[in-house]
């Protein structure tokens, strides 16, 4: 039994507490948390028995409590062995230790991209020639993230070195150059021509997100796209738009994941290397933005 | 009640999509007079000519510059053979007719100049067939305009046709001869897939770049500066046969501070239960826009129902109309219409512009017209 420690949980508290009871082979066992009465709650709910106000003061008083890390953001859940510190998703920290640790972002792991995964790996669509990605969040939300997903999400499924990437953003005369503003556009040429088309919003007004996903393979495509699977409310004047949610599944899938890779002793299905693989793209795509022509990438 | 006039309209050539002349036919203010070529074409154009001809009991007429002066028309139909398009218009510009073309405009640059040129000087209208007033298609610019979403800063297209076009990628044996790109496309003209009709092969671009291109341009109202592109051989042997590409991406580069991307296949008929997957994708200041191009349709599934049928039959579909109603309207009150030939040339020049970036890998700038 894999034994995890939650670190500050935040706003996906609650989706731990319900995630957390569905693991097959692992459990909560430790909580750290600034707020020590979120922390006492949440340990609480999950039957935790060590609390902890800081990831230091859990590593050096209760370091045979747990087995790995685990950090719960908005958009990804990151599993990291005991063995290794956790620190932010950014820090260049991480590009030194690739392996051994879980990037579940959500993207990896929500069941329509899964589906769309296993169809493409079964053989049903043929190689995939295009893989087209819309993903718009609203303001206040991280785009680099946001990218740095959907550039992962891309490269998993076309399954070909990325040779070639164009980039570009948002026209606002007064806008700092170095930043990807609210609006990034990538247009990825892999090998064997395959290529991948991703906008990344975070210009919507305030409330839901919109995701579509689509792969053209050679055989056969494949739509996940927020746009099907809207449910209508009326109200008066104009119906709204509701999008029936997926769950916590992409949550739990990608924690079961850390826990079945442990068992079988294999890497994690997204792991650093992934999320290296990922930043090399960004760093493309910020060279691409920055001279307004393609950038040629080796080894990504 | 003074009746309103009525237009007589020549068919120069009718061996590719007769869905153009049909449209025209079917307005009330424009009436076929003949249709016509040049005598000099081969037997299986001067078949598919009479035919339409029969069928409309019009007389066909080897002589295109007799045509056009004895049965004293107004308003010529192209929808030739790809390298006669601008050619066909042109003869009919300087004799100061009025043109609808079928897309696309032309695989010469060079020639859709010319016909810009002539248009301008002979003061006469031209309208190349699109798609632009389909009923999602106006919803979109109508929700745009009402400043639903604020001004347009970047506008993604998914352009993707679910059909076939001959045998699968791959499925030619070493001993066979590489599929020939006229004889493929005069034996598609049975289910309307023929729209590279000529001896040049067209890849998809060239083919159906026109309808999504035209749809940026009309939602954005801004010009195509510079282009990135990827192109594959991915689905047709008869694309790989002939060294034309049958999926591409564009990322757009546009005045007015807008981007854009385009999507574009001719994917399989295996890949959508319809026509194919088309959005428009727009995002704006204060909000974006998801639009599916068929809607409205309605679903009809039964039993035995034969493969071929499409599921989902798009509705309250009046672009024919439309199209007419806006030509007629830029004749009589000397406006321009929603393609014109310039918009068109354009189009052209933009998709060349791709070609070049997919070849070269670089971002390209599209070349303005001279005039």
């Amino acid at each position: 039994m894999l034994r995890f420690a939650v670190v500050q949980p935040g706003p996906r508290a609650a989706a731990i507490v319900r995630v957390a009871s569905r693991l097959r082979g692992g459990v909560v066992s430790a909580v750290v948390d600034h707020d020590d009465a979120a922390a006492q709650s949440l340990a609480k709910q999950l039957g935790a028995k060590v609390v902890a106000s800081s990831v230091e003061q859990l590593h050096q008083q209760s370091g045979e409590h747990f087995d790995a890390w685990v950090l719960v953001t908005s958009d990804a859940l990151v599993v990291v062995p005991h063995a290794q510190r956790p620190v932010e998703t950014s820090s260049e920290k991480w590009l030194s230790n690739p392996e051994g640790w879980l990037w579940g972002h959500s993207y990896r792991f929500l069941p329509s991209v899964r589906a769309l995964k296993d169809s493409l790996a079964s053989g049903k669509l043929g190689a995939p020639g295009l893989v087209r990605i819309h993903q718009w969040q609203a303001t206040g939300c991280d785009l680099k993230q946001a990218l740095i997903q959907q550039l992962d999400v891309a490269c998993w499924l076309v399954e070909q070195p990325v040779s070639l990437v164009f980039a570009q953003r948002r026209s606002i005369p007064e806008a700092k150059e170095s930043t990807l503003r609210d609006y990034v556009q990538v247009h990825l040429g892999f090998e064997d021509d395959r290529m991948a088309v991703i906008d990344c919003t975070t210009s919507l007004p305030a409330g839901d997100d919109y995701y579509s996903l689509s792969v053209i393979g050679s055989t056969g495509a494949a739509y996940a796209d927020d746009h099907h699977n809207m449910q209508l409310v009326f109200g008066g004047s104009q119906p709204r738009a509701f999008r029936t949610s997926q769950g916590d599944f992409a949550l739990l899938t990608a924690w079961q994941e850390f826990i079945d890779a442990t068992d079988k002793k294999r890497q994690p299905l997204c792991d650093g290397s992934a999320w290296k693989r990922a930043m090399g793209l960004l760093a493309a795509v910020e060279g691409s933005l920055t001279t307004g022509q393609p950038v040629t990438v080796k080894d990504a | 009640m003074t009746e309103p006039k009525r237009y007589r309209c020549a068919v120069l050539s009718v061996v590719k999509h007769e869905y153009v002349p049909r449209g025209v036919a079917a307005h009330p203010r424009c009436e076929l007079v003949v249709v016509a070529d040049d005598a000099n074409q081969p037997d299986w154009v001067h078949q598919r000519n009479q035919r339409f001809a029969d069928e409309y009991k019009i007389p066909y007429v080897r002589d295109v510059e007799r045509a056009i002066a004895e049965y004293n028309v107004q308003v010529a139909i192209v929808s030739s053979q790809v390298e006669r398009h601008c050619d066909l218009s042109l003869r009919a510009i300087n004799r100061g007719l009025h043109v609808i073309q079928d897309k696309p405009m032309s695989n010469s640059l060079a020639d859709c100049d010319r016909v810009v040129a002539a248009c301008r000087q002979k003061r006469t209208k031209f309208l190349m067939w699109n798609r632009n007033f389909l009923p999602a298609v106006l919803h979109a610019k109508e929700l745009i305009a009402a400043g639903e979403i604020g001004k347009p800063y970047a506008v993604h297209v998914d352009f993707y046709f679910a059909k076939d076009a001959g045998p699968p990628k791959g499925t030619r044996p070493l001993e066979q001869k590489p599929m020939d790109w006229q004889a493929h496309q005069i034996a598609a003209h049975v289910d309307g897939s023929d729209g590279g009709l000529g001896q040049r092969p067209l890849g998809e671009l060239e083919i159906e770049g026109v309808y999504p291109l035209a749809y940026i341009r009309m939602l954005t109202g801004a010009k195509v500066q510079r282009v990135f592109a990827r192109t594959a051989r991915h689905f047709h042997q008869v694309n790989v046969d002939n060294n034309v590409e049958d999926l591409g991406s564009l990322s757009l580069e546009m005045d007015q501070g807008v981007t854009g991307t385009l999507c574009i296949g001719r994917i399989g008929k295996a890949s959508h239960p319809d026509i194919g997957e088309i959005k428009l994708h727009v995002l704006g200041e204060r909000g974006g826009l998801v639009i599916s191009e068929a809607r409205p349709e309605v679903a009809v599934y039964y039993r035995n129902q034969p493969a071929a049928e499409f599921r989902h039959k798009r509705l309250a579909n009046d672009y024919d109309y439309l199209l007419l109603e806006d030509f007629l309207h830029a004749i009589e009150t000397d406006g321009d219409t929603i393609l014109n030939a310039l918009a068109s040339r354009d189009i052209c020049a933009t998709v060349e512009s791709a070609l070049e970036s997919a070849r070269n890998g670089r971002c390209v700038t599209v070349p303005v017209s001279a005039g």
